[in-house]
């Protein structure tokens, strides 16, 4: 449904002259029905690649498939007609909706955007989206100040399926909301994947929280898919030295298990996107780094899982004592 | 209390009842003057206070309570007609200037630069020497000096709204330019100015009585505060009375918008919720069940 064919993203900084590469040749797919995890540290180019997909940021090369038609190569209307085939959670709900508008004004005027041109219709559709999100219909009179974070969140949720999208792309979409709400926000997107057959890319930079509820689950660094696979695999048997430093930072419930946890500390800082390493991107702090490391680029494995390494699945980090 | 009055006594009373009193009295000018400002009567030259003339004559006859009563018209009038030409544009340069961005914004801004490093009176006096004094050429050059301030101001406004999620959900929505610029980007840069512009409104009252008081604005003989000045000069120590009463007219009001600007720049700003109200909210929760 969603397919990202090596799409790279650069920026120009406007005080260095230095291009940035925030996103460089990534391909990913999402299925209906489907919820893959993208996670990845702060800046690795996640919420890019997110934006970039709805037409909020303008690719460099690559291309994005959206039911199989290429969207960066359309132009005008038709273009509209197919990013709106995707649509955007934003991560903070607070500012996602306009201020002076009460919610039913704000998913008016989306299904006015859409070309709704009946009032009456406008309405009882408005009705019906919040009772998909399980909101109460006065929700529809309120103004988004008097909502809580959950429930603007699911005010954001019933906006964007105004156009029946096929695609969604969430930008952690949980992470600025109460831990107790988290779940029933995410049970939401799984009712939505089900009954709609919804593509979602679910954005994170938090492992535990995908964990869960994406099938397959794309590890990204500094513009880069590290590791893709199946949750389950990746979660178990991590292929990428990467994955296997990001899985040891999860906190584990368990107090006795927790207690003894090591973790892997990585060493220095992520570089600058702007002149990243030669070889792999991840070797400046691989523990594992070899030669080879810096003089090639490592091609991404081919099966189930997959890693963006010279040693995927043969390196297996010793967490530090 | 009824919403209105609530809404003045938060901005403040003082300001909403001077500005009001300026444009009750100019709006009903016409119908309220006791004589023709104009007309004169050179037998009742330069007269005190009386019961035919309360406020007394000038030089040449004409009924000064009439005149200044003409002449605040006159003044709202032309920083009416200043202040929404110059929002317009202004607001319309900035708005487009902060959407667009990139190269369009760095050439708007740098036009904006010029205008606003040299002094608006300079603009003014310029552009009045191009096309020459009266009424409309002041109202242009006003406008043109006036421009600059308010297109950096609601440039400003939508370069920090433009990428707030709640406007690029519209764009994912698919709303077009025009809907995005004109019903919500628009609107929030025209409140950050209309308290701008308030505040400013006095500057542009003083500015107007300058210009006319050089003989560069509003012509003879239409009544202006700043030409009832110029007149009054050579009569100054027989009968100041000439010079302070319009004097006192364009200061009034001058406070009166500053006051005003203030009060609305305050009424925007968030404040920390009484305790009145909030046993107002909570009551009504109550009744609502609530809580």
């Amino acid at each position: 449904m969603l397919s990202i064919e090596n799409l790279s993203v650069t920026f120009k900084d406007r005080a260095s002259g230095e291009d940035i590469r925030a996103c460089d040749g990534i391909s990913l797919n999402v299925e209906a029905g489907e919820l893959v995890g993208l996670v990845g540290e702060s800046g690795c180019g996640k919420s890019t690649l997110g934006r970039t997909i709805v037409g909020l940021e303008r690719a460099s090369a690559g291309r994005v498939l959206i039911n199989g038609v290429d969207v960066l190569t359309l132009r005008g209307s038709r273009r509209r007609q197919a990013r709106l085939q995707a649509q955007y959670i934003f991560q903070d709900p607070y500012t996602a909706l306009t201020p002076s508008q009460t919610i039913g004004q704000a998913i008016d005027e989306a299904l006015q955007i859409a070309g709704e041109h009946n009032a009456r219709a406008r309405m009882l559709r408005a009705r019906s989206l919040m009772e998909e999100v399980g909101l109460p219909l006065d929700i529809l009179e309120r103004q988004p100040r008097e909502l809580s974070g959950g429930q603007r969140q699911r005010v954001c949720i019933a906006r964007s399926l105004v156009v029946e999208p096929k695609v969604l792309i969430c930008d952690e979409p949980v992470s600025s909301l109460d831990v107790s709400i988290r779940a029933q926000i995410m049970n939401l997107f799984l009712k939505l994947r089900d009954e709609k057959g919804l593509a979602i890319l679910f954005i994170a930079h938090d492992l535990a929280v995908v964990r869960q509820a994406a099938s397959r689950v794309y590890v990204m660094y500094l513009g880069q898919i590290m590791e893709a696979g199946p949750s389950a695999s990746v979660y178990s048997q991590p292929l990428h030295p990467y994955t296997q430093s990001l899985l040891s930072a999860v906190p584990d419930p368990d107090p006795r298990i927790e207690r003894q946890r090591r973790r892997i500390l990585l060493e220095g800082d992520v570089p600058s996107p702007a002149r990243p390493p030669s070889g792999c991107r991840f070797r400046t702090r691989c523990p594992a780094a070899a030669s080879i490391c810096a003089s090639e680029p490592p091609v991404m494995s081919i099966g189930e899982a997959s890693a963006h390494c010279h040693f995927a699945g043969t390196v297996r980090l010793m967490p530090a004592a | 209390m009824s919403t209105l009055f609530r809404i003045a006594r938060r901005i403040g009373l003082p300001a909403v009842f001077l500005i009001g009193f300026f444009v009750f009295v100019g709006a009903t000018a016409p119908w309220i003057v006791p004589h023709d400002p104009t007309s004169q009567d050179l037998m009742a030259s330069n007269e005190s206070f009386s019961l035919e003339h309360p406020l007394g004559t000038d030089h040449l006859g004409r009924d000064t309570m009439s005149r200044l009563i003409m002449g605040a018209r006159t003044t709202l009038v032309a920083v009416a007609t200043v202040i929404l030409f110059a929002m317009c544009v202004g607001g319309l340069i900035g708005t487009l200037s902060g959407y667009v961005g990139g190269l369009v914004d760095e050439a708007l801004m740098r036009f904006v630069d010029f205008g606003l490093s040299v002094p608006s009176m300079i603009v003014a006096l310029a552009v009045i020497g191009v096309f020459g004094p009266g009424y409309w050429n002041m109202i242009l050059a006003l406008t043109i000096a006036w421009v600059p301030s308010y297109a950096r101001l609601s440039r400003a406004t939508v370069a920090a709204t433009v990428h707030q999620p709640h406007i690029e959900s519209l764009w994912v929505l698919g709303a077009s330019h025009p809907r995005i610029i004109f019903r919500h980007l628009a609107p929030t840069a025209l409140s950050a100015i209309l308290v701008y512009a308030s505040a400013d409104a006095g500057v542009l009252a003083l500015t107007i009585a300058t210009l006319s008081f050089l003989g560069l604005g509003v012509q003879p003989p239409m009544a202006e505060w700043g030409q009832m000045l110029v007149d009054a000069l050579p009569y100054l120590e027989e009968s100041p009375r000439q010079v302070i009463l319009p004097g006192l007219a364009l200061t009034i009001m001058v406070i009166g918008f500053n006051l005003l600007g203030e009060g609305l720049a305050l009424y925007r700003a968030p404040r920390a919720i009484g305790a009145k109200a909030l046993e107002r909210r909570r009551q009504l929760l109550l009744r609502e069940g609530e809580i």
